[in-house]
């Protein structure tokens, strides 16, 4: 049989590569997870294994070629007897080193196990292994990997899963019946599942509220200056494609104010009681998206000027709508900032990202008629709601903190 | 193994390139086999050159005898000899440098996003020392091609700090990774008249150490403890020291 192996997916953002050598001719007698080919990517050199045993019919690239992924780059003639044939290999493996040979007799206790052989199944020695290590069922697996192929994840979460089984009192439950009810008491009903981004905000949520004790301080800040401030940089950074909001002069006023009240950038470690005083600022902002809200996290924001908070913010609130964006930029965050007033609104009492201790809502910015030095001004008044752990501090270090950040605000011009 | 685990350190202290690739080879089969963690080594090489796996990326100026006359080892692909093809050109690794290989399954982050943490822990190790460096795309006039990599800039001149290159082994479903980055810290001597170091000539690039630029030389050991709290910070793993044996 022949088989055609296919240049693999090996990453995000990675659609080809160009190959750097092959290992092997064709011709060779090869075997499973031998070298076959090495190719770059970027600052990486990719190393690919053969998944077969058996003769290399044809190259279909040479060394310098560009393989897009999904395209065959070499025919193996797979050979039954070939896998037995330790002697006929070639190339590097010719001379086996000691450790080589440990790996080679750990392979092949591993294709001796009843499991590996008995059935159709896709999966790799170790998977097996692990899955016999576990207690799993493999045939009870079904794989997450290309063409049905059987991860190691996947008997993991089984291994989980069937640890919860046995953990939780078992309901009773008919196998093959589900019966969800189209009405309730008072009339009809449509079901929605809580899944996906839902449901993992349904869990933070509610951790957060049981867990922290809220309570949120509301004020108003005067961001006349600021909008002038702001429409000039607009102007100036719209030559560079790069879209202001007020959100990076915010996220500066509140770094500021966060080095003089430190309990703002706090957790507190309920298992051993200590607050964790941070000395990182990451800070998130809420984004909404078509699933829910996301907020990726400005890593070493206090480390960055208006301009590059500016296209942290754009990328990262891009990503996170196209779906696109790395966990690690979810993680991580010491204070979180939700824009409340996109859509309207004036206060609201936003949830703490848990375990942060504070998050600030901004609510929209009107003009307003305010009275100053006893004459009638009309000024752009930003709304804002600090909702803040009560455990960590008190309403009056609360109270403090955003007059920082409101004074700061007021006097913009230092922000630049 | 998950993402949960911790990532082991392991400080080989001073070793030769050929000792330390021989660890990485033990513990990438061991992590294969998933019979080891994720690890991070850390090493001081004694003056080495050393080539990428493609070789279009390699200029070299010398002869291999020039190079040895000078002292200084020099290693390409062989046969007979083992290898382990990472990416990026030729590269100088020496005494006063600190060399990081990351043996680790990098199939959660997949190769890009890796590369960029690991740009992304130099980064902030630099930072710690109040030194910027910044990732700018620079033409690369040995492959003719725009080349990612982390600067450290001054009067218009682009200085190397930091360097990275990986090699990765895409085995059916998963990604392991070897080699990765070298940070001058206390090195003086580049040898940048016997290599273009990933394929850039003198006349564009210069060496830059840390020592240079702070004008006093680093405790490496210091140095070292940075770049392990920042590899937990990008990664956000837990590291632990772990002892080779």
């Amino acid at each position: 049989m022949v088989f055609a192996f296919k240049f693999p997916d090996v990453g995000e953002g990675i659609h080809e590569g160009e190959i750097v050598k092959w290992l092997v001719k064709e011709g060779d007698i090869i075997k499973e997870d031998q070298p076959l080919v090495e190719m770059q990517t970027d600052k990486a050199v990719v190393e690919i294994p053969s998944p077969k045993s058996g003769k290399v019919l044809k190259l279909n690239f040479k060394n310098g070629d560009t393989v897009k992924v999904g395209e065959v780059i070499v025919l193996i003639e797979e050979k039954e007897s070939a896998k037995k044939d330790k002697g006929a290999v070639v190339g590097q493996l010719e001379e086996e080193t000691s450790e080589e040979k440990k790996i080679e007799k750990i392979s092949i206790r591993q294709n001796k196990s009843p499991d590996w052989s008995a059935d159709k199944l896709f999966a790799t020695p170790r998977v097996r292994n692990l899955a016999n290590k576990l207690n799993i069922d493999i045939n009870s697996v079904k794989g997450t990997g290309k063409n049905g192929i059987i991860l190691e994840d996947d008997i993991i979460k089984m291994s989980k899963k069937s640890f919860s089984d046995k953990a939780l009192p078992k309901t009773e439950s008919k196998p093959g019946i589900k019966v969800t009810k189209k009405y309730d008491f008072y009339g009809y009903v449509d079901r929605a599942p809580l899944s996906g981004i839902r449901k993992v905000i349904a869990e933070n949520m509610a951790r957060s509220y049981s867990k922290a004790v809220h309570v949120t301080h509301m004020d108003f800040i005067d961001v006349t200056r600021l909008a002038q401030i702001r429409e000039k940089e607009k102007g100036r950074l719209e030559k560079e494609n790069i879209k202001i909001t007020y959100i990076p002069f915010i996220i500066k006023a509140v770094i500021s104010a966060l080095k003089e009240h430190p309990y703002l950038n706090s957790s507190l470690e309920e298992e051993t009681n200590d607050i964790i005083l941070k000395k990182y600022y990451n800070i998130g902002v809420a984004v909404d998206t078509k699933e829910g809200l996301i907020v990726p996290v400005i890593k070493g924001a206090d480390k960055k000027d208006i301009k590059e908070l500016a296209r942290d913010l754009f990328n990262l609130s891009n990503s996170a709508r196209e779906r696109k964006i790395d966990l690690g930029d979810l993680k991580g965050g010491t204070f979180t900032i939700t824009n409340i007033g996109s859509l309207g609104g004036i206060f609201a009492t936003p949830i703490i990202n848990y375990p942060e201790c504070a998050i600030l809502g901004l609510g929209r910015i009107q003009d307003s008629v305010q009275a100053r030095n006893e004459e009638i001004h009309i000024r752009k008044m930003m709304p804002f709601s600090l909702t803040f752990d009560h455990r960590i501090l008190d309403g009056a270090e609360a109270a403090k903190f955003a007059n920082k950040i409101k004074e700061i605000l007021e006097n913009p011009d230092s922000l630049l | 193994m998950s993402l949960e685990d911790s990532i082991q350190v392991i400080d080989l202290g001073k070793k030769s390139y050929e000792e330390a690739l021989d660890i990485q080879l033990h513990l990438l089969e061991k992590r294969r086999n998933n019979v080891e963690k994720d690890t991070l080594i850390l090493v001081e090489h004694p003056p080495t050159i050393t080539l990428g796996g493609d070789d279009k990326w390699n200029v070299v100026h010398a002869s291999e005898k020039e190079i040895a006359d000078k002292g200084i080892a020099f290693f390409k692909r062989e046969e007979g000899k083992k290898w382990a093809s990472r990416g990026g050109g030729a590269a100088y690794l020496g005494p006063g440098q600190i060399i990081g290989y990351a043996i680790m399954d990098i199939t959660p982050y997949g190769i890009n996003t890796f590369l960029r943490r690991l740009e992304e822990v130099m980064i902030r190790t630099a930072r710690d020392f109040n030194i910027e460096v910044n990732r700018v795309d620079k033409m690369n006039p040995t492959t003719d091609k725009l080349y990612r990599a982390t600067w450290y800039q001054k009067d218009g001149k682009y200085y190397v700090l930091c360097t990275k290159g990986i090699g990765v082994r895409a085995e059916r479903e998963r990604l392991f990774s070897h080699h990765g980055f070298a940070l001058n810290v206390n090195n003086e001597k580049a040898f940048y008249e016997l290599i273009d170091p990933c394929g850039f000539p003198k006349s564009e690039i210069e060496q830059i150490s840390m020592q240079t630029i702070l004008g006093k030389g680093l405790s490496l050991e210091e140095v070292k403890e940075n770049i392990v709290k920042n590899f937990s910070e990008v990664f956000e793993r837990i590291m632990e020291y772990g002892v080779c044996v």
